[in-house]
């Protein structure tokens, strides 16, 4: 279901994606250009996530060299979508033409950003200890 | 029965149907058989009007061609009573169907000779000829001669009789199949064409019972039968699986128990069904009882099969039509609101002291989320807005309105408003919306004091925001908040920029800096800076109408992906 016509296949490099677990930790590596055009696929694997369980998630820009508003829009959905589940969603790896986006929109602050994955996953265990602290 | 009813008939009403007629010195007395009479329900006759329901059968095929080819037995008879006979009769079943008489009978005295044949058909005594008055075997063979011949006048007859019948039923198979292909044309809801399809199958194919159901998923979804109740949901849904395991279409005998649900007053011989895929998951099924034996059953088979993937072509036909219709309607709303929508946006912008504003949005296909307004304050002060909600079509244009509605009551009703405080105020407001719908809005608010000279402005996650101080660079500022909507923040930052005289501010949205070309190249932030850079100079209309063109000029080809919305402020030189 690709609703945007025809234009995609001059397209030189589209977004790849790969999605794993880690330790309870559901990690979503992107790679391309992450636009309109591929921000569909995204949006609809974030609308199946189950509600019901804390959604811990990291989305792994590091691959990413493109990012459009309507790809942020999509990952602005996710997040509050984790985040009503009582869990959140991490984003790491940023290109500089990925950051300055988030910069100029301010969404740096909306977002938790971490340098690499790792630090991303190790920030979600902290975050584990904090709740299961509470 | 109807016979015996015939024969009870008294001699009173038999006489009321003979007629008398004399002619060239012949009386002749036609028995208008009460059979023949029947054909006409009630008929009136001399007064007396004639009960026929009750000896309604089929006239019989020798009064029938004695009826149509009266001259011709005339002029038999005619022969004979000028060769001496005085007599000439025709009877059926001993009993008189017509008789010519000679009127001056030989002396009065009954003439004893006479010669009886029968009319033979197919191995089959129809009547006999009979003459009085003559007995010689020449006159035998002579009559022999004639029943012959009335009885091939009779077997014609027979075959014109079928031919009319088959001419008949093929005018009416033709008028049915008229009907068949005007009915979409005549009524486009699906149950009226359902209706007529039935009426139309049950009529081309002599069917005694008759279905036609449209499917999802093998489910029926909308069933039309004749009668009416003929099946249940149950038996086709199970009818329904047998059809998926053979393949498209099945042929069950009577006695198959799945069959025993058919009511007792229909009778026929098969059911036969076909599934005819029309698209997506969407199936019709078409059945029909036919009371066929095995040897008629072929043609009516061919037509059951053509007739059914004419009438799912035929729905199929009726669901485009209505999809196209709703989209139509869907498109025509869609035009009105994005109609709407521009005409929330300042038609023309106002007249500040010391400021030259131009503005403008050109919405892409859909309604968007793209905005701007604009709010003069009683103390010369004066606010600006440009938002973008994230997404697309009717849920970003609804949200879109409210923003504007929320940020501009705030812009004009707090007492002291600075755009931190309409920002933070109105994102409180509408944070549980953007939360619900999952969506959210960059917005850019600024606020001019033409006194201090100076714009107080903040960002709520808005880009592209441009600069450009007169015969400087231009630059981009970022925003200071994410986009309104995503965090419960009630407060957002204020900067200010002090606007002097040839100073530039162009606040855009990302239908700029993100319109595409044909090679899929964006336009990108560069382009954008150094345009303004180029024409900081000119007027503000002249900026922004350069940057539409420019932008224009680059995704020619393309369509417009976003909305594409400007507002440029100027400070003017005194």
């Amino acid at each position: 279901m690709n609703g945007i016509p025809q234009k995609n296949h001059l397209r030189p490099i589209t977004l790849k994606s790969s999605i794993y677990q880690q330790g309870g930790i559901t990690i979503l590596e992107l790679s391309g250009r992450f636009d309109a055009a591929e921000a569909p696929h995204v949006r609809q694997w974030f609308s199946q996530l189950n509600g019901s369980d804390p959604q811990r998630v990291v989305v792994n820009l590091t691959e990413v060299i493109f990012i459009d508003s309507t790809a942020l829009a999509v990952l602005v959905q996710g997040l509050k979508r984790c985040r009503q589940s009582q869990g959140d969603l991490f984003l790491c790896g940023l290109q500089s033409q990925v950051e300055i986006v988030f910069e100029l929109t301010r969404l740096d602050k909306a977002f938790e950003i971490f340098n690499n994955l790792d630090a991303a996953i190790a920030g979600f265990s902290e975050y584990g200890s904090k709740t299961a602290g509470v | 029965m109807s016979r015996n009813g015939h024969a009870s008939l008294t001699a009173h009403q038999t006489l009321i149907c003979y007629s008398r007629l004399r002619l060239c010195g012949i009386i002749a007395h036609l028995v208008l058989s009460c059979r023949q009479l029947a054909r006409y329900q009630r008929l009136k006759w001399g007064g007396v009007t004639l009960a026929a329901g009750k000896i309604l059968e089929k006239q019989s095929k020798l009064s029938a061609v004695l009826t149509a080819k009266q001259d011709r037995f005339m002029g038999l008879a005619q022969a004979w009573l000028a060769t001496g006979a005085t007599t000439f009769s025709v009877w059926e079943n001993n009993e008189l169907l017509a008789s010519w008489t000679n009127a001056s009978p030989t002396n009065g005295s009954p003439a004893l000779a006479s010669l009886e044949n029968p009319i033979h058909l197919r191995e089959k005594v129809l009547g006999k000829l009979r003459v009085e008055g003559v007995a010689d075997n020449q006159s035998q063979i002579r009559l022999a001669a004639e029943a012959y011949f009335v009885a091939e006048l009779i077997k014609l007859e027979e075959e014109l009789e079928a031919m009319t019948a088959q001419l008949v039923d093929t005018q009416d198979q033709l008028l049915a199949l008229y009907n068949l292909t005007q009915t979409p044309r005549n009524s486009l809801n699906l149950d009226g064409v359902l209706q007529s399809l039935i009426d139309e199958l049950v009529r081309l194919t002599k069917a005694t019972g008759a279905f036609v159901t449209l499917n999802t998923s093998n489910q029926p979804i909308l069933v039309e039968q004749y009668p009416r109740s003929l099946f249940d949901q149950l038996f086709l849904q199970q009818l329904f699986q047998r059809i998926q395991s053979t393949s498209r279409e099945i042929l069950l005998h009577s006695e198959d128990t799945l069959l025993d649900v058919v009511p007792e007053d229909i009778s026929f011989d098969v059911l036969f069904a076909r599934t005819i895929p029309i698209r997506n998951r969407t199936t019709v099924t078409v059945g029909l009882l036919l009371q066929q034996t095995p040897s008629t059953l072929s043609p009516y088979l061919k037509l059951a099969r053509a007739l059914g993937e004419y009438s799912a072509a035929q729905l199929e036909n009726i669901l485009l039509y209505q999809e196209t219709v709703e989209q139509a309607k869907l498109k025509a709303e869609l035009e009105l609101a994005s109609r709407i929508q521009l005409q929330l946006l300042p038609q023309r912008p106002p007249q500040v002291e010391g400021l030259e504003i131009a503005a403008r949005c050109i919405p892409a296909l859909d309604v968007g989320g793209d905005f701007f307004d604009f709010i003069e304050h009683d103390n010369h002060l004066f606010t600006f807005v440009v938002g973008d909600v994230s997404g697309k079509g009717m849920s970003a244009a609804l949200l879109m309105a409210m923003t504007r509605t929320v940020l501009r009551s705030e812009a004009k009703f707090l007492p002291t408003p600075t755009p931190g405080m309409i920002l933070g105020r109105s994102n409180t407001h509408l944070q549980d919306d953007f939360n619900d719908v999952g969506m959210f809005a960059t917005v850019f608010v600024g606020h001019f004091d033409p006194i201090k000279q100076e714009l107080m402005y903040t960002n709520a996650g808005h880009s592209p925001v441009i600069y450009c101080p007169a015969g400087g660079r231009a630059q981009l500022l970022k925003a200071d908040d994410p986009p309104m909507g995503i965090l419960p923040t009630g407060l957002s930052q204020n900067r200010k920029l002090s606007l002097n005289p040839g100073d530039v501010l162009v606040v855009a949205t990302d239908g700029f800096n993100e319109a595409r070309n044909l090679t899929d190249e964006i336009f990108g932030y560069q382009r954008l800076l150094q345009l303004v850079e180029q024409m900081a100079s000119k007027s503000a209309s002249e900026i922004a109408a350069v940057l539409f063109d420019d932008v224009d000029r680059f995704g020619a080809g393309c369509p417009q992906d976003d909305d594409q919305t400007i507002v440029v402020i100027k400070h003017t030189e005194y």
